[in-house]
């Protein structure tokens, strides 16, 4: 009796697994709304279609298929297959027709007219896009789920819908900057195009349990922080899905990542710089989008008038960014990334004289010690002082090691950086309190940008008054700002549409944020991709994985 | 001390930062953090947050995912069979441990002996996240056996029960060893030889029901601290989307309802399988059941 009850609990365990194996695994395309294949025929698919493509990347953000929900730039990864933005980018980085086939502003710098393509599908029998859906999309960033709620309610007015393909839009003041947020460049907020019908109808649960959007990839399933399937959609208005299934891996360890790609799991991975070495030592191609990554440190409250620390002194400021050796920095942390430009500027940020700001960044961040212990002993620091140096780890860029670096070449000049390890969420919230908190005023703080098409963004969210954001540095009050002309600069540069005037604007700012020595850039890094070589990808400036992954097909010469 | 696990989980989280921060763009304005956290339900008083909580965690109802916006329990549920394929290959792969230390406490000083208590040294100094990195590069990258991350089949959850278990088995190995070999000094064994008792008999039946009952009350604990716990860290490794998983990229997200959630539940299994060797130290030892 006993020895079968043995074999009976044996018998169970092995006929429980693979009822495990299969349990769980179960896409919420299991408990999603059935929809229907599009009712359009569908245009012919390429001769170099392929069957699956695999894309391991770090991180899924918030994780929510919605585009309205979730931090900006990690969006884009995993999103941006399923909906269209409303006008794209080309190879040169002009801004060109999408669904917006064009784009016109009036006389008053705030109404926009925007012509709509005629025949965007959405997916599934979600019927074809009008101007009533871009009305609906632009409004629905400002509902009380959107993350964008208060940055794009400070730019949008109201949109009407003038005939099925025609939209106005109005925004509350001039904003020359539209066009470039309504693209694929987009970053706060990232606008797609969404169906007004189905959300509404279906309601907003469904639309994130099974997204609907008019891109060249359609939702097949989605298993939460794990990974998203796609499947190709060819009645897309402008691009021919280069494979069949385009498979979204959420992989937060490099090692198994670099791992898949070895295998053959996976044809399209995010790797870090030093992480690419190994992917290209393995015989696999990489791709670099320059400039992608802007690592910096920040020197906090340091133009409060009550504080009189060491930091409160240009000179000492100035000191502590001479004494890094950005090359050193970069060839040992940092392979193929390159010396930073401007505070916040990325090579290919317009309305900007990128090369001539390269050319004065390299002559102001220049390794020298002699003059960076000269400047502290004229500000009476020439023994050093202690200084606390928060850091957290980011996807892309090693800060957590970035700050052992700068702390080592701190010490050369007897300053005393207490790193203090931290993460993005433990941090932030000290940054909303106003005054600044003690523990951060006349603190330093590794930090990174993300690159922009208009360095404003960045710029603005450091150096605005008011601005009470992770970057704020300068001006925490109009009132008592030390530079009340930066507020006034970038209130002309928000509403400005002349290029060369926006030039000029943009070459003041920058002029007083590198002598304010507080937003101090140490490098500018790709962000890289190993990618299987059967497959063709191109990456842009600015771009993220997911724009460039609905570009992405198999290589013709290497076919059966 | 499911109520204190509540309160320290629940404290702890609050501590740790604003999920807010990671639902916002970085340079989103304070006024749009604080109509976050509001909605959220993250402004109001820590006392008057906890008490709500403990109201509905009584009810069953663990809340909400404030990413996802979906029940706790329904996301803990997804993620449990993934979980549990682990654990169930990790726990055979535990068991190996049982017949080594047997060999190895049967042939002390022996070659074999030596080898088992080399693997269980090894096995229980190995950190499990190294282990199952080692593992992904030998036996995914090199070798092309087992996939390297992700799941996508029986076989994708062999590595990763290996790391987790490793360290189990190696205990066990070494605990069997050490039980055994005191259990065949004692008394009953010998009288058990002196009576004519077959050896097979000896071993199977008197010692090593015996020798089990410490190797048992080790296996529950492990069960909870390597597997349970140790599964935050491999599932991570290998982006294996289990609870472990889950309670990584909650804690990551700050997803506090999710984390508490995962915490609980988990401290619910943990007091779950104490039962459970409670009871089986009965069916092992006759004293326990009729003492």
């Amino acid at each position: 009796m006993k020895r079968q009850l043995r074999y009976g609990i044996a018998w169970i365990l092995l006929l429980a697994l693979p009822i495990f194996s299969s349990m769980g695994a179960t896409p919420a395309a299991a408990e999603a709304i059935v929809v229907a294949q599009a009712s359009t025929r569908p245009p012919p698919t390429p001769q170099t279609r392929g069957k699956e493509i695999s894309v391991a990347i770090a991180t899924f953000g918030s994780g929510i298929l919605d585009p309205i929900v979730g931090a900006s730039s990690s969006l884009r990864g995993y999103v941006e297959p399923m909906f269209d933005s409303f006008i794209r980018v080309d190879n040169e980085g002009k801004l060109i027709p999408g669904v917006f086939t064009s784009w016109e502003v009036g006389a008053d710098g705030k109404q926009w007219t925007f012509k709509m393509r005629r025949g965007v599908k959405f997916h599934g029998d979600a019927g074809e896009a009008t101007a009533e859906d871009a009305k609906f999309s632009l409004e629905r960033y400002l509902s009380p789920d959107s993350a964008y709620k208060g940055g794009w309610g400070a730019v949008f007015d109201k949109a009407e819908v003038i005939d099925p393909y025609t939209l106005r839009v109005t925004t509350k003041d001039r904003h020359p900057l539209l066009p470039i947020e309504l693209s694929q460049y987009g970053i706060t907020p990232v606008i797609f195009l969404m169906p007004k019908r189905y959300i509404e109808q279906q309601g907003v649960e469904a639309f994130r349990k099974h997204p609907i959007g008019s891109g060249p990839y359609q939702f097949k399933s989605y298993i939460a922080d794990s990974s998203l399937e796609l499947t190709a959609f060819d009645a897309h208005w402008g691009i021919k899905p280069g494979y069949d299934t385009l498979k979204i891996m959420l992989v937060p360890n490099e090692s198994a990542r670099i791992g898949l790609l070895r295998q053959g799991r996976a044809q399209v991975v995010e790797v870090t710089p030093d992480g690419a070495k190994d992917v290209k030592a393995a015989g696999f191609d990489t791709r670099a989008v320059p400039g992608n990554i802007l690592p910096s440190f920040h020197l906090y409250g340091t133009y409060y008038k009550t504080f009189k620390g060491p930091t409160s002194d240009v000179r000492v400021r100035k000191a502590l960014a001479l004494a890094i050796n950005r090359k050193e920095l970069v060839e040992a942390l940092m392979p193929g990334g390159e010396l930073p430009n401007a505070p916040a500027v990325s090579p290919a940020n317009q309305d900007i004289d990128v090369a001539r700001w390269a050319k004065k960044a390299a002559e102001t961040y220049v390794y020298d010690l002699p003059q960076a212990k000269r400047l502290l002993a004229e500000a009476g620091y020439p023994n050093g002082f202690e200084i606390g140096l928060f850091t957290f780890d980011y996807p892309g860029a090693p800060l957590l090691t970035v700050a052992q670096a700068v702390q080592g070449y701190w010490e050369k000049i007897g300053v005393k950086a207490k790193i203090i390890p931290t993460d993005y969420a433990g941090l932030r919230p000290r940054f909303d309190l106003d005054p600044l908190p003690a523990s951060l005023v006349g603190q330093a703080s590794t930090m990174r940008y993300l690159d922009r098409p208009d360095a404003i963004v960045n710029h603005k969210a450091a150096f605005y008054s008011g601005n009470k954001g992770i970057f704020r540095l300068l001006n925490t009050d109009a009132k008592t700002s030390a530079f009340p002309e930066v507020d006034q600069l970038m209130d002309t540069l928000a509403t400005e549409f002349d290029v060369e005037k926006r030039k000029k604007i943009n070459d003041r700012l920058l002029t007083i944020m590198v002598d304010s020595y507080t937003l101090i850039p140490l490098a500018s890094i790709p962000t890289v991709f190993g990618v299987d070589p059967k497959v063709e990808l191109d990456v842009r400036p600015f771009s993220q994985i997911g724009t460039r992954i609905i570009y992405a097909r198999p290589k013709s010469d290497t076919r059966p | 001390m499911l109520f204190a696990l509540v309160v320290i989980v629940f404290t702890l989280t609050r501590m740790s930062g604003s999920p807010a921060a990671l639902l916002l763009p970085g340079d989103a304005s304070a006024q749009d953090v604080q109509e976050l956290e509001t909605r959220l339900g993250l402004r109001e008083p820590l006392p008057v947050q906890f008490g709500r909580y403990l109201m509905a965690a009584m009810k069953g109802d663990l809340g909400q995912s404030l990413r996802t916006k979906r029940p706790v329990v329904d996301m803990f549920i997804e993620r449990l069979p993934a979980t549990l394929e682990v654990l169930l290959i990790g726990v055979l792969i535990m068991s190996i441990g049982v017949p080594l230390g047997l060999v190895a406490a049967l042939n002390r000083g022996s070659g074999i002996d030596l080898a088992v208590r080399l693997i269980a040294s090894v096995g229980m100094s190995v950190p499990s996240f190294w282990l199952g990195t080692v593992l992904a590069l030998v036996l995914g990258v090199w070798m092309r056996l087992l996939p390297v991350a992700g799941r996508s089949g029986w076989e994708s959850a062999i590595m990763p029960a290996i790391a987790l278990s490793m360290y189990a088995m190696a205990g066990v190995a070494r605990l069997m060893r050490s039980s055994m070999l005191q259990v065949l000094g004692q008394d009953y064994v010998f009288f058990a030889r002196a009576k004519g008792l077959p050896e097979t008999k000896v071993l199977l039946k008197h010692a090593l029901r015996n020798a089990l009952i410490p190797v048992v009350s080790f296996t529950s604990i492990v069960i909870v601290t390597q597997f349970l716990l140790g599964a935050v860290v491999i599932e991570t490794v290998f982006a294996w989307p289990g609870v472990g998983y889950l309670a990584f990229q909650s804690l990551v997200q700050r997803d506090y309802p999710v984390l508490q959630g995962v915490v609980l539940l988990m401290g619910v299994v943990f007091i779950l399988v104490n039962l459970a060797v409670d009871l089986l130290y009965g069916v092992l030892d006759p004293r326990i059941r009729h003492g």
